[in-house]
């Protein structure tokens, strides 16, 4: 009985394997309908932020979202519509995180998604722009 | 008595499942994801060579 | 704190009524220190020189007020006057440092006890005060003009939140009056023009503001209490205090109250906008914290239009609503007591909303919708019209039955299109913050042509009804439990397991299986211009899922039906078929002698497509051979049968999903199959 069971443990390590293994040779998709869609939103939009970042009214959060980082930076009348484009921009990117999850039959990746994502914003950010330490403090890169 | 010695036997079963399913997270691609990713953000901030020589069109315009 | 500075003017003319009795040429006196609650001061000396003593110089070394320090404080007088009646300087200077060297004149008639100062700086800016006493009550009139609001700052805490005046100038007289006890009545009339203020992250900041501002308090010694009124008019400028924006005024605030040291009751609170309209208020707070106790709101015949745009919609930003229009009036009224939310009663006028995205609409609403902390209310809320997710609905009056957080409706008919959808025990709550809601129901036969029309689809025929068991909505998804049936080309369509995740989000992922039986081929290739076939064809539709109404993966299998029924195949559906596997194959049949032939028969068709990341890989009935690679290997889709009988073979496996659509479009488009 109780070899019986040494096996049985022997064969769920060796499938826990053979899926680890597979996860590891994963490519992962970003070509569904759904994130293209968001992503042409998200281009579209950028050409409206990018002058915010460069002045440093809008900055790259840890979290990989953007926030509003110094208003002072933009006249008073634009405060409000800057504060629209940053929450319609987390609303993209958050459903981009999570549809890349699903795109690949993994939902509970989407945490690490971000993480990912998160990285790489600010690492491909221009010279200038500013962005949330892991520490939280703002940053000029 | 066989129940008693089959006992730690199913603990450590479970126990090696939920290590199975640890190791699945920690299995994400994240290279994979990371390349997916710069996919993404270089076409959303569209970094290509149309992004720099727009850097550059900024560039000149703030020498005159 | 006026009481305290009092107390430091009788101090100096104290010292200088001795100095007038001594009348020596030369008189100098020092203070080490002065302690007031309002003030510290140390190392005073005053200098006196000069013919009649007409020169005075006085210097602080330090003076601390609200927690400022100051050192070195200087004030002269070259023409001061020190006589028995008359205590006066026309021309004195003051020099604080960080300050400019104001300009001070000052006048004080001992046996009048009037006393008045008026200090100006270069730019035109006065601040004058008289104050006058007798042996128990004073009265003071301080009148300002051209006064810098930037003289504020330096008085103001330290805190990131907390705007600082950066601009602004002060125009209007604030009249004080007191006993001895203190100050008793305040009447202030005041103009705040060109008012610029801003916290450190600018999230609260305000350019151009010009306002007027009343206001009159009066003490009431019997309790210790202050009776206040004021009147704040916002007449220009812009304001921007995170998320809401407001520019041009047009706001009116009244405010009326009482402040004890226990509490502050508010009364007769009203704020009237241009735009919107009024909303009447009155309430208390607990003190020292300022806790909201008891609080009631009234407002009528809002315009919602303003309203939403300007201070709703910032706030649901983050929402389906965010990109909402309204038109319409409201009313509301909310009683907030001892603590807890007793009621709110909510009324619309002909009010319409539309997603700018298309997602929902509704148009002439009317609604009343009382809600109270104990006990059951009933809504009764109407539109005219409306559409979900593109389906439109008709006329809608609901009884809704309201208990706290719980919403019931028993029954309710929406007529959607042509038919009805017909919903029993709708019973929706509020969970941890989320909304979940469940109802079963009935669809009533909606023309499919109808439908396809609404949702911007190819059209179709038929007609889609249903018994739906259970329709649940819990963690943003929609489930529905048990069938919906369709009939469609004379077939039957079941929907099973369908879900609708995030309905009104971003990128609603809908899936569901299909199961179509006897489809009359004819009638859909008719619909479709796909070139005549005749028979009829079972479709399964599994694991079909749509991410943003695109679909993203099913496994299609696709048969003639069992029976006996005419099967026949034309040649330009031939073509077409062919045409799905590439150019290459209609050239061929082009060539040969098939295209002698308007129709064929065949025995069977069958086509299989599993689509997955873009990729919809296909088979069909049977290998058209037994070679060994599966993967060169053709399949059968069509089966020939009878004469002229016609076999139709595919080989290509891999397709992408959108090739397939194009070409498909350009076949159904063009009514014609191409043919070159």
């Amino acid at each position: 009985m109780n070899k019986l069971f040494s096996y049985l443990v022997l064969l769920v390590i060796l499938l826990s394997l053979t899926l680890a293994a597979h996860a590891r040779g994963t490519n992962i998709e970003i070509n569904t309908p759904a994130i293209t869609k968001l992503k042409q939103s998200m281009q579209q939009r950028h050409g409206q932020l990018a002058p915010y970042y460069t002045s440093g009214a809008v900055g790259l959060t840890r979290d990989g979202m953007i926030a509003m980082r110094d208003a002072n930076a933009v006249p008073l009348a634009q405060r409000q519509s800057v504060n629209a484009l940053v929450a319609a921009e987390n609303q993209d990117r958050n459903a981009l995180y999570r549809e890349i999850a699903r795109a690949n039959s993994h939902p509970e990746w989407e945490k690490d998604i971000r993480a990912t994502f998160s990285q790489r914003w600010i690492s491909l950010a221009k010279s200038g722009w500013w962005y949330q330490a892991a520490n939280g403090s703002w940053t000029k890169k | 008595m066989k129940n008693v010695s089959l006992y730690p036997v199913i603990l450590a079963l479970f126990s090696i499942i939920l290590t199975a399913c640890v190791t699945i997270n920690i299995y994400f691609p994240a290279a994979a994801a990371e390349k997916a990713a710069d996919q993404i953000i270089e076409e959303v901030w569209q970094l290509d060579d149309a992004g720099k020589n727009e850097q550059g069109a900024e560039d000149t315009r703030s020498d005159n | 704190m006026l009481r305290s500075l009092l107390i430091g003017t009788f101090l100096v003319t104290m010292v200088l009524g001795y100095a007038v009795l001594a009348a020596p040429s030369h008189l100098s006196f020092i203070i080490n220190d002065i302690h007031s609650p309002v003030f510290s001061a140390k190392k005073i000396t005053a200098n006196l020189s000069g013919g009649q003593l007409s020169q005075l110089k006085f210097h602080v070394g330090e003076i601390i007020i609200q927690g400022k320090i100051f050192r070195n404080v200087k004030f002269s007088c070259t023409k001061f006057q020190l006589a028995e009646h008359l205590i006066a300087c026309a021309d004195g200077s003051i020099h604080l440092p960080g300050f400019s060297t104001l300009a001070v004149a000052f006048r004080f008639i001992p046996h009048k006890k009037n006393l008045d100062i008026e200090i100006q700086s270069v730019a035109g800016e006065s601040w004058r005060l008289a104050l006058q006493w007798d042996v128990n009550s004073w009265w003071s009139v301080l009148s300002i003009a051209k006064g810098q609001v930037m003289h504020a700052v330096r008085w103001l805490p330290d805190i990131e939140s907390m705007p600082i005046p950066a601009k602004g100038e002060v125009n209007g007289k604030v009249r004080l009056s007191g006993s001895m006890d203190g100050i008793a009545r305040i009447a202030a009339a005041v103009h705040i023009d060109a008012l610029a203020f801003s916290d450190r992250n600018g999230l609260r900041a305000g350019e151009n503001v010009n306002m007027a501002i009343d206001f009159n308090a009066e003490h009431i010694q019997r309790n210790n209490k202050w009776q206040w009124q004021s009147e704040i008019n916002w007449l220009a400028g812009e304001i921007f205090w995170q998320p809401l924006y407001f520019s041009g005024g047009g706001y009116n605030l009244n405010l009326a109250g009482v402040l004890s040291e226990k509490n502050i009751r508010l009364s007769n609170g009203k704020i009237a906008s241009r735009d919107i309209g009024e909303l009447d208020f009155s309430g208390l707070f607990a003190r020292p914290d300022y806790d909201l106790v008891d609080f009631d709101l009234n407002a009528t015949n809002l315009k919602l239009s303003t309203l939403f745009d300007q201070i709703l919609k910032p706030f649901l930003r983050e929402t389906a609503f965010s990109e909402m229009s309204v038109i319409g009036r409201s009313s509301f009224a909310w009683r907030y007591h001892q603590g807890v939310n007793q009621s709110l009663i909510l009324d619309l006028h002909d009010v319409s909303l539309a997603d700018q995205r298309d997602r929902f609409a509704f148009y002439r609403i009317n609604a009343h919708i009382p809600w109270q902390m104990d006990g059951a209310t009933i809504a009764d809320i109407s539109f005219l019209s409306g559409q979900v997710l593109r389906v439109p609905m008709g006329a809608v009056r609901v009884p809704l039955e309201i208990n706290q957080f719980e919403l019931r409706i028993p029954q309710l008919v929406v007529p959607v299109l042509d038919g009805k959808l017909k919903l029993e025990n709708f019973i929706a709550l509020q969970q941890d913050n989320n909304w979940r809601w469940q109802f079963h129901g009935e669809l009533m036969p909606v023309s499919m042509k109808q439908l396809t029309r609404a949702l911007q689809i190819q059209q179709m025929h038929g007609e889609i009804s249903g018994v739906i068991p259970k329709v649940s909505y819990v963690n943003s998804t929609i489930t529905l439990d048990g069938a919906l049936l369709f009939n469609i080309f004379d077939g039957m369509v079941t929907a099973k397991n369908l879900k609708l995740v995030e309905p009104l989000g971003l990128v609603p992922h809908l899936t569901l299986d299909l199961a179509m039986k006897n489809i009359d081929l004819s009638l859909l290739t008719r619909t479709f211009s796909f070139g005549n076939m005749q028979g009829r064809i079972d479709m399964d539709m599994q694991n079909l899922e749509l991410a943003g109404w695109r679909p993203v993966k099913f496994d299609a299998q696709l048969s003639s039906s069992a029976g006996s029924y005419p099967r026949r195949i034309s040649q330009a559906a031939i073509q077409n078929i062919s045409a799905l596997g590439g150019a290459s194959a209609v050239a061929a049949i082009q060539r040969s002698f098939l295209r002698f032939f308007e129709e064929f028969t065949y025995s069977k068709i069958g086509w299989q497509c599993s689509l997955r990341n873009n990729v919809c890989r296909m088979d069909g009935i049977e290998p058209a051979s037994a070679l060994e690679d599966f993967e060169s290997q053709g399949y059968v889709i069509v089966k020939g049968g009878g004469i002229p009988a016609i076999t139709v073979i595919g080989y290509n496996r891999n397709v992408g999903w959108q090739e397939l659509i194009n070409r498909l479009q350009r076949i159904t488009q063009g009514n014609e199959p191409v043919i070159q």
